[in-house]
């Protein structure tokens, strides 16, 4: 009779968990930082869940730990890149605004300028369900909040968001392949979520 | 526009959809890091049980044997040689700001109320205020007094059940004491020195109206409610930042502080200097939690916070006094515990949940 130990139960449940959820922390990362931090957002979300994984939800809330997890850590990220560009220097911002890719030649998409247009908080929840795919209960546990309070915020966020598009007023043009808008047709920073 | 077609579009602004990196987790680079993670040390196994002494009955003891602050020194050093080494009183205080936002907000709704219950002791000393007059003296918060209090005064603990049942239009509180315990064999000589006053004058159980629950005059806003718990605690003749903990705890105990209010309380105490991280610890009531601790230099006094990670509830406090205290008590002697039920509804203000 084979009769496994602690520890390998417990590399066995982290590797399912790793396998089952690698490639939407990977998504959820690409989708809100450069690539050069994705790497590093994804190592430090599945160490956390490592070193805690008695703390790691059993099925799908896993999922949602590790996002909450993974947000956390980005918004560390940010708040880390915040303090150094405090420190950066005139001359580095000087240098930086004359490496910028030059956006005259893009056309904007309305729904992405109607999307920059929002809060940070607004575009987090809206991307959170789009691309995330997560339903209200869901945010809430990932943000951190009550049920009703994620509704509100959702539906606030909604209605900006229709506000901005009606503002826009031109047709709909939707970019990229197979729907998706790619990094030169997206206006710089557009992507980069302020995740706090 | 639709909610679908509205989260089509933004759907339509990712970089990269999900579906289109299935499979990467058996990448060469995913399994590289798979493999780093596991090898990483494993977790320590759950901390021990708190060091007897730091269990002591809930009923006084006058004179505890070990002290707690140095049982809780030891401890300390148990639970953070783990893996959680690295963890620190900030970080564990933000993990409960986190959990703190998520629970649901307990609201009474009509003829609802919301009961909450701790028990505990603390100490009432009595100063003469005037030696040799006859005057028996008034019960007063102990390290106020300049100098020693060892001269005349002497200080009981006084163990308490306080019960609260809020509601939207009002409530009721209701205070039972139990034997005052005298901390010391000096304290209970000076007793019988000043002719043994009646010590229920400091025991007095009682009942009183509460008013109406309203909400919480705190800022959810860290940042705001810091400024405001800084002002709040200056000027006390304690050390700040000990005070501003302290008021900390007494905005999560007893009080109907929202999620938002909850978890910005939280966030606060994660930026006050000199929070220590005690460790996962279990309280009195044998629940588990973590605790975190500070000292106050001024009164050379430590105040122990003891919260759920898993509601972020306040499940206990404790003061010990640190050596050079006021009173003249051997360091880590206990001032002030309590614990704390869970808040639940209730549907009279007699009923217990």
């Amino acid at each position: 009779m084979t009769v496994s130990s602690p520890v390998d139960d417990r590399r066995e449940r982290f590797t399912a968990i790793y396998e089952a959820n690698y490639h939407r922390i990977l998504g959820y990362a690409l989708r809100r930082t450069s690539r050069d931090n994705t790497a590093d957002v994804v190592a430090e979300t599945f160490l956390v869940a490592w070193r805690r994984l008695d703390d790691v939800p059993e099925g799908d809330l896993a999922r949602l730990w590790l996002y909450a997890t993974a947000r956390r850590i980005l918004a560390n990220h940010r708040r880390a890149e915040q303090r150094r560009e405090r420190l950066a220097s005139a001359a580095i911002a000087l240098a930086d605004a004359a490496a910028a890719p030059a956006l005259v030649d893009v056309e904007p998409n309305r729904a992405a300028v109607a999307f920059e247009r929002l809060s940070s908080g607004e575009r987090k929840l809206l991307a959170l369900v789009a691309w995330e795919e997560l339903g209200a209960a869901e945010l809430a546990t990932v943000l951190g909040c009550s049920r009703g309070a994620a509704r509100i915020r959702l539906h606030r966020a909604r209605r900006r968001f229709a506000q901005e598009l009606a503002r826009l007023g031109k047709p709909l043009k939707r970019r990229g392949i197979a729907g998706h808008v790619t990094d030169a047709g997206t206006p710089a920073g557009l992507l980069e979520l302020e995740d706090t | 526009m639709s909610e679908t077609d509205q989260t089509t579009l933004v759907a339509d602004l990712a970089r990269v959809r999900d579906d289109d990196l299935v499979g990467e987790a058996t990448s060469r680079r995913a399994q590289q890091l798979l493999s780093e993670i596991v090898a990483a040390p494993a977790p320590p196994p759950p901390p021990p049980r708190r060091h007897a002494a730091a269990v002591l009955p809930h009923r006084v003891v006058s004179q505890p044997a070990v002290s707690f602050a140095a049982a809780a020194a030891v401890l300390a050093v148990v639970v953070t040689t783990g893996s959680r080494g690295a963890e620190t009183a900030s970080a564990a205080l933000r993990q409960a700001a986190d959990v703190a936002r998520a629970q649901p907000a307990l609201v009474p709704g009509r003829g609802q109320y919301v009961y909450v219950r701790s028990e505990g002791a603390a100490v009432m000393t009595s100063v003469l205020a005037a030696a040799g007059n006859g005057d028996r003296g008034t019960p007063a918060d102990p390290p106020k007094v300049e100098g020693s209090l060892t001269q005349n005064a002497w200080t009981v603990l006084v163990p308490r059940v306080r019960e609260l049942w809020w509601g939207r239009s009002g409530g009721r509180l209701q205070e039972t004491s139990g034997e005052p315990a005298f901390l010391s064999a000096g304290d209970r000589a000076r007793w019988v020195a000043a002719g043994r006053p009646d010590l229920a004058e400091v025991a007095r159980s009682f009942t009183a109206p509460l008013p109406p629950l309203v909400p919480l005059e705190l800022s959810s806003d860290p940042d705001a409610l810091y400024a405001q718990l800084e002002k709040d605690a200056a000027g006390r003749g304690n050390g700040l930042s000990s005070e501003m903990l302290t008021l900390v705890g007494d905005a999560l105990r007893e009080t109907n502080a929202t999620p938002a209010q909850r978890a910005a309380l939280y966030t606060v105490a994660a930026r006050i200097s000199g929070v220590d991280l005690v460790g996962d610890v279990t309280d009195q009531d044998g629940r588990a939690g973590r605790a975190v601790a500070i000292d106050d230099e001024v009164n050379k006094t430590r105040l122990t916070l003891t919260f759920d990670p898993e509601t972020s509830a306040l499940l206990a406090e404790e003061q010990v006094v640190l050596a050079g205290n006021a009173y003249g008590y051997p360091a880590g002697t206990r001032i002030v515990h309590a614990t704390y039920a869970p808040p639940a509804l209730v549907d009279s203000p007699d009923a217990r949940p």
